[in-house]
């Protein structure tokens, strides 16, 4: 089981972040869009931690984090968003639907390394 | 064209940083004339660039960001520029043609092809009439240099974050009338903001972002790198452009909020001839950014960022919009709930 899903349509996002993550130690698993992500959060229950873009084809990240919390019913997963939006409307429906953060594009993994090995502990 | 274009620069316009100028072709011969041009073009933000009767048509076909092309009907000789005026025009039917013509001549004396090619005629010394027409066909929009300056540092930093241990460089702004792509590579985002609406586009070359992630110049490393990730780099890139010009400037009205009709307008794309046209005629802003290898052992990178706001375009809303501005949005910061 990986301990952090990385959900980005950006195979350029998707390779960045869990290039960094896993020499890190982490181990990641990526999912293309959030239907993808969908499909392996179902099947990896016990991920510790997703970072999901918003904007993404077939189904938008905030709309995949609401469903992870009501139709598949995992309410643990941490998941922070990492995306080029900053809107504030954006972020309180994330904040609504349980998010635990907010990071706007360019990735800078040493700024929340610790951040994250805390979440997936 | 490239080699020879700085012992050709007729002139080096006078602008500040965030001006707007404009690259356009100078066929030439009388020195006095030349001389009248040089000083117009300084004033006008032109730079000019001295071409020949035998070397325009080669020199057009390898350069795409070009404003305009100035020459006279005829030169000190009599011998005709008409044909060659017509041969321009059906090449490159996107860019103006300002035509000088002798005090005695009229636009009624040309040839009907001739006067369908160019945009205008002026004679010697007229300045206001030149100067009307390329306010007319080439400064056409102002753009807010606020703007102009955000869209390069906003680019800059992001190229930076794409590309690492790479020295770039920016050339001046500048307005292009062409319609044609550079390179292989052209990603298109649309752009829409609350007082404009059109799109941006990148334009790279495949085999340049090849070799750079290969020597690990990326924020990516693949095991065996191939077209995919090429795209993939051009397409996060102008991903997080796009995110950063909408942070900082964008505040996106919904439909029913602009209250008018939201227009729509096909793109043609021919890919035999490179060429993409947005249905709009208007100046197109672009920005040239070059990628270096400090250690010489990749080729420069030349990016082409071109913006076409053919939907909407209203600067006037621009100082409004701004006062909104959220530009302390910063990159890379965790913002934890």
């Amino acid at each position: 089981m990986a301990q952090v899903l990385v959900v980005d349509d950006s195979e350029a996002v998707r390779s960045e972040v869990s290039g960094f993550l896993t020499q890190n130690g982490i181990t990641v698993e990526t999912a293309v869009d959030g239907k993808d992500g969908l499909v392996k959060i179902k099947g990896s229950p016990d991920t510790k931690l997703i970072f999901a873009d918003v904007n993404m084809p077939n189904m938008d990240g905030l709309t995949m984090v609401e469903k992870i919390r009501s139709e598949v019913g995992n309410k643990t997963v941490h998941i922070i968003m990492l995306t080029t939006e900053s809107d504030a409307g954006m972020k309180e429906r994330g904040k609504a639907a349980g998010i635990k953060g907010w990071i706007v594009k360019p990735f800078n993994g040493t700024n929340v390394l610790e951040t994250v090995k805390k979440m997936v502990a | 064209m490239k080699a020879t274009r700085k012992k050709n620069i007729l002139a080096h316009p006078r602008v500040s940083e965030h001006d707007l100028l404009s690259k356009v072709l100078v066929i030439e011969q009388n020195t006095k004339k030349l001389e009248g041009l040089r000083t117009f073009f300084e004033d006008c933000k032109l730079l000019g660039y001295r071409v020949n009767r035998k070397n325009i048509l080669s020199i057009l076909k390898t350069n795409i960001d070009m404003g305009g092309i100035f020459l006279p009907e005829t030169d000190d000789q009599g011998a005709s520029f008409i044909a060659l005026v017509i041969s321009i025009h059906k090449a490159r039917p996107d860019l103006p043609i300002f035509l000088r013509i002798e005090p005695d001549r009229s636009l009624e004396d040309l040839p009907a092809d001739a006067q369908k090619a160019i945009v205008g005629t002026y004679q010697y010394g007229d300045l206001a009439r030149m100067k009307e027409l390329v306010d007319t066909f080439l400064f056409s929009r102002h753009y807010p240099s606020e703007f102009i300056a955000g869209i390069k540092e906003i680019t800059s930093n992001m190229l930076k974050t794409a590309f690492k241990d790479l020295q770039m460089s920016v050339d001046h702004p500048y307005i292009v009338k062409d319609k044609m792509i550079y390179g292989e590579l052209f990603s298109l985002i649309p752009i829409e903001t609350n007082w404009c609406r059109g799109y941006m586009t990148l334009q790279m070359e495949e085999g340049k972002i090849m070799d750079a992630i290969t020597a690990k110049k990326t924020l990516i490393n693949p095991p065996e790198p191939n077209f995919r990730h090429v795209n993939s780099i051009l397409g996060e890139l102008s991903n997080m452009v796009w995110g950063g010009l909408k942070n900082r400037y964008g505040v996106k009205d919904t439909i029913e909020q602009m209250g008018q009709v939201r227009v729509e307008i096909p793109i043609i794309v021919n890919h035999a001839r490179k060429y993409i046209s947005f249905g709009s005629d208007d100046p197109q802003l672009c920005f040239k950014f070059t990628l270096s290898d400090p250690a010489a052992k990749l080729n420069p990178i030349t990016l082409y960022q071109k913006f076409i706001f053919s939907l909407d375009w209203a600067p006037e809303k621009y100082a409004e919009s701004n006062q909104s501005v959220n530009d302390l949005v910063s990159g890379g910061e965790l913002e934890l709930f």
